[in-house]
């Protein structure tokens, strides 16, 4: 087996894994598969280290985070200040921002089960909630890395979690409801 | 990692994120890596001078070898003084179409020919070690330069 074909059989066994950690940060498929071409040519220049490590799994999903955080904190200011606008927005109607997700797109998960409404609520939300909520949960990092990592205070990561966690539940809760109805 | 949950939600929720099955990659994904990966591999194949069969670095060998010799026997025929005339005539003939540019290019090889035959052979030679250090400075800084750069690069990757 070549090189190549070699590295291609690696690609194949850890691509799905490299993809879904890109999408879950940025929410977006081309952005993602973006971001997973810059991680496997990376790994192709390292490729004699990672050939045999049983930890180039970790590798690729470390490197996978920080390209997708990276390329989030270059349209920072942007979803920023949409994610602000919206909930502002959402204020001003009387709707509270916990509730926007489950109020989106009502119905449409009749016949999936918990974990893709899980999933598609995920990336429902805004990337200012759905980004730290990513990283404590699915990546492992604490508070203070992510706080420290995405440049905002403790308390706003706390808050955004929060709220997260608390969209989420709306969101399950009203699929749930709905799958009762006949 | 041992984490604490204010409550049972928060819990169950990481349970559960942490479960989520990966999404498949798209078919493109790939065939995309693997397009960039041989574009890599054909431009490094091009720049790189050690690699290729022992066949090809003996071509290369020849082929500087030859061109050493040459200019070797040439110089030393320019020096001796024997080869001026005929050379330069040679020269005016390949710029034949333009003789004004011919005739400029001689004066300026005439003169750096006398130029050379003036300068005392010790000096020469001191001349010409100081041009091939700087020469071997500036390509050793260059190496130098690149090795760091790309150090800095692979360091910055992992």
């Amino acid at each position: 087996m070549t090189d190549a074909q070699q590295f291609e059989a690696f690609m194949r066994s850890h691509q799905n894994m490299v993809f879904s950690t890109a999408l879950r940060l940025t929410a977006n498929a081309s952005d993602a598969e973006d971001i997973a071409q810059e991680v496997f040519l990376r790994a192709y220049r390292h490729f004699g280290e990672l050939r045999e490590n049983p930890r180039a799994g970790g590798w690729l999903r470390t490197v996978a985070t920080h390209l997708g955080l990276n390329h989030l904190s270059r349209y920072r200011k942007r979803w920023s200040f949409f994610s602000e606008l919206s909930n502002d927005e959402a204020e001003d109607r009387g709707e509270s921002p916990l509730n926007a997700a489950a109020d989106a797109d009502p119905d449409p998960f009749l016949e999936s089960d918990r974990k893709e409404v899980l999933d598609h609520a995920l990336q429902k939300l805004p990337a200012s909630q759905r980004v730290p909520l990513v990283l404590f949960h699915m990546e492992g990092m604490s508070y203070e890395e992510i706080a420290s990592r995405l440049g905002v205070s403790l308390a706003k990561v706390k808050t955004d979690i929060f709220r997260a966690r608390e969209a989420l539940r709306s969101r399950l809760q009203a699929t749930l409801e709905n799958r009762r109805i006949p | 990692m041992n984490r604490h949950f204010d409550n049972e939600w928060e819990q169950e929720l990481d349970r559960e994120l942490k479960a989520l099955p990966d999404v498949e990659a798209p078919a493109t994904l790939i065939p995309r890596v693997m397009e960039r990966v041989r574009a890599q591999e054909e431009k490094r194949r091009a720049w790189s001078l050690n690699a290729g069969s022992p066949a090809r670095r003996l071509a290369v060998a020849a082929m500087v070898s030859l061109f050493a010799a040459i200019a070797v026997w040439v110089g030393w025929r320019m020096w001796e003084g024997h080869m001026t005339t005929p050379l330069f005539g040679e020269v005016q003939e390949w710029f034949a179409a333009a003789t004004a540019l011919g005739r400029a290019a001689c004066v300026l090889l005439s003169a750096l020919v006398t130029g050379l035959r003036s300068i005392h052979p010790v000096f020469l030679a001191m001349y010409g070690a100081f041009a091939a250090a700087c020469y071997f400075a500036c390509v050793g800084a260059g190496a130098l330069a690149y090795r760091f750069i790309t150090a800095q690069r692979q360091n910055s990757d992992s």
